[in-house]
């Protein structure tokens, strides 16, 4: 089973996810949040994971830092590679080191996973003392230089997260994640709540991080635009599946999977102006009911016979181009007739 | 005059008093702001967090009494109307917000929720269930869903109910306050189009607010861009998109992600 890369993960590979298959148990029937995914995350590189609700973006990046563990109600198989180990074999001390270390996660809503109780400059130094084990005055001037580094005033080492605004926070937790040099960002969502002016602002800074740091960023979002502005690969996830990776570009311009291209043509714009939305019949399965077959062959409107039956894998199409699909590309070509 | 909604030096400003604090200055959270609607036309109304989207809104159909300015809807000046007169001129205007689950109460069935609207709108009580029946229809739900609960349905469905419940006056004007805001890319996409088919089926004028510019572009014949209370921006879509006037429109406009613009790689 899983990605059929001829050339397996290249060594510039920071972070490999291989079969990776989450189930919570609920009621009757497990939900099933992700159902064998495949990803790899290369150095240096921002990995943009869309999708809609429900398809699995936020259970990824915490099974990654390996926090679903519920006593009993989580299932968790496959694994999560990084530095030659298997996160998901890994317990207490062992994970903590690494958590926050060398993969440092930044979420949506700052205020929920700030401390109320903390400075931003006792979160800091916190990280330093319990990781690096960095004593207080040291860890104090590295404080500062984090702050510069993600452009707020020194100040705000006093402040606590309530007192500032939602860009500043953002920056705030940005800074607290990159505290201890982690090689790998993991970003669930981060300007989501965020206006335009102060979401463009976020991802400049994620990017020019990126390049000073070095850092490898597996950035979540539900929006095509955002995603199409920083990443650099693009992985599409649908109901617990990945159905299509492509270098951005390629993505945008020449999507394979049905499910792709619709969701591209549904996103309302100036030059969309006149012309009916494209729109997606239905809604996204729900994950204690997901369609056997094609996960998607409900909704698709080139679905065959075969699609109810059968699970396409994710094939590679082309030179950095992979789908999940028995038709790839049909959709677009039949729109073009 | 001809406008169906004109709008004049409408402002909506709060003053907190506390007598811990004497002195606070007042929030001038809508400021002079005039436009007019034309019948059947959609006028987008776009700001970032805090520029007074709502506050117009709210101001706009008067639900909240504005501080100063007139509107008229239709011709009537709402500022002259009775409570009751208010309460009859509603059925002309309604809104739509942002949070469907919110919306509807989630211990009344639809049938009931839709039953209460038109109730208000002086439909009989042996007609309502066959209204209502309409109303489900015209927003694409089926008959049968009348008996569920709220709980039954998601985002995107309630939203159609929301919808659905909004005609149930026959409203020649809708505020629709960020009604995709919380769906999915998908189901926006179906939310939108009925909107924009209901538009043209029914005769309806629209004020479209959102934070999303593409979604505003998509969907406006005539674009307003708020700024701290101000409307910094206002004229015809077209002009707005390709020639803004204000600096701040072209600075929001260029800050917004979009999906045709050059990637990353090939621009730098």
């Amino acid at each position: 089973m899983g990605l059929t890369t001829e050339q397996a993960c290249e060594p510039s590979c920071v972070l490999r996810l291989r079969d990776l298959e989450v189930r919570f148990k609920s009621g009757a029937h497990p939900a099933e949040a992700l159902r064998g995914i495949n990803l790899d995350l290369r150095h240096g590189e921002v990995h943009g994971l869309v999708g809609e609700s429900g398809a699995g973006k936020s259970v990824l990046l915490h099974t990654v830092l390996n926090l679903n563990r519920g006593a009993g109600t989580v299932i968790t198989n496959g694994e999560v590679q990084y530095d030659g180990r298997n996160l998901l074999a890994l317990f207490g001390p062992e994970i903590r080191r690494i958590r926050g270390a060398q993969i440092a996660i930044v979420f949506q809503e700052p205020t929920k996973h700030l401390n109320p109780g903390l400075t931003i400059e006792e979160h800091i130094l916190d990280l330093l003392r319990y990781h690096l084990g960095i004593t207080r005055r040291p860890a104090a001037a590295r404080a500062a230089e984090l702050l510069e580094l993600v452009e707020l005033p020194r100040r705000v080492l006093r402040n606590y997260a309530f007192e500032l605004s939602g860009g500043m926070q953002q920056r705030a937790m940005i800074a607290i994640a990159i505290a201890c040099n982690p090689r790998v960002l993991l970003a669930d969502e981060p300007t989501t709540a965020l206006d335009v002016t102060v979401q463009r602002q976020i991802l400049d800074l994620l990017l020019r991080l990126r390049t000073e740091l070095g850092l490898s960023v597996l950035f979540v979002s539900h929006d095509l635009g955002v995603v199409h502005e920083i990443a650099d690969r693009i992985s599409v996830l649908y109901a617990g599946k990945i159905i299509e990776t492509a270098v951005d570009v390629d993505l945008f311009r020449a999507p394979l999977h049905p499910y792709t291209e619709l969701l591209l043509e549904s996103v309302p714009s100036a030059a969309m102006r006149g012309r009916e939305l494209k729109v997606i019949p239905g809604a996204v399965p729900d994950a204690t009911a997901v369609p056997v077959g094609c996960s998607f062959h409900p909704r698709c409107p080139i679905a065959a016979e075969r699609c109810s039956a059968e699970v396409p894998e994710l094939i590679q199409q082309g030179q950095q181009h992979a789908a999940a699909c028995f038709y790839p590309g049909e959709l677009g070509a039949r729109l073009a007739r | 005059m001809s406008a169906f909604v004109s709008v004049e030096n409408l402002s909506q400003t709060y003053t907190a008093r506390s007598w811990l604090r004497p002195g606070l200055a007042p929030t001038h959270a809508v400021r002079n702001v005039s436009f007019t609607i034309e019948r059947n036309t959609v006028m987008g109304l776009a700001g970032e967090s805090g520029s007074g989207k709502s506050t117009l809104a709210r101001a706009l159909v008067h639900l909240e009494r504005p501080t100063a300015g007139e509107v008229r809807i239709g011709g009537i000046p709402l500022a002259r109307l009775s409570r009751r007169g208010l309460r009859k001129a509603r059925r002309r205007m309604q809104i739509v917000f942002q949070d469907p689950h919110g919306a509807l109460n989630p211990r009344l069935r639809i049938r009931h929720s839709l039953g209460e609207a038109l109730a208000n709108a002086g439909v009989p009580r042996r007609e309502r269930a066959a209204h209502a029946i309409q109303l489900l229809r015209l927003v694409g739900l089926a008959p049968e869903h009348l008996d569920r609960y709220p709980r039954a349905f998601s985002g995107g469905q309630k939203q159609r109910i929301v919808i659905a419940r909004a005609l149930a006056g026959n409203p020649e004007f809708l505020v629709l306050d960020e009604p995709v805001s919380s769906l999915d890319v998908s189901i926006q996409a179906q939310i939108i189009n009925l909107l924009m088919d209901l538009k043209q089926r029914l005769g309806l004028t629209y004020l479209f607010i959102s934070h999303d510019l593409n979604l505003v572009s998509y969907v406006s014949d005539t674009i307003g861009i708020l700024r701290e209370g101000w409307l910094v921006e206002h004229g015809p879509a077209d002009e707005v998109l390709e020639r803004p006037r204000a600096e701040y429109t072209r600075a929001l406009f260029g800050a917004s992600p979009s999906l045709h613009r050059a990637p990353r790689a090939l621009r730098s």
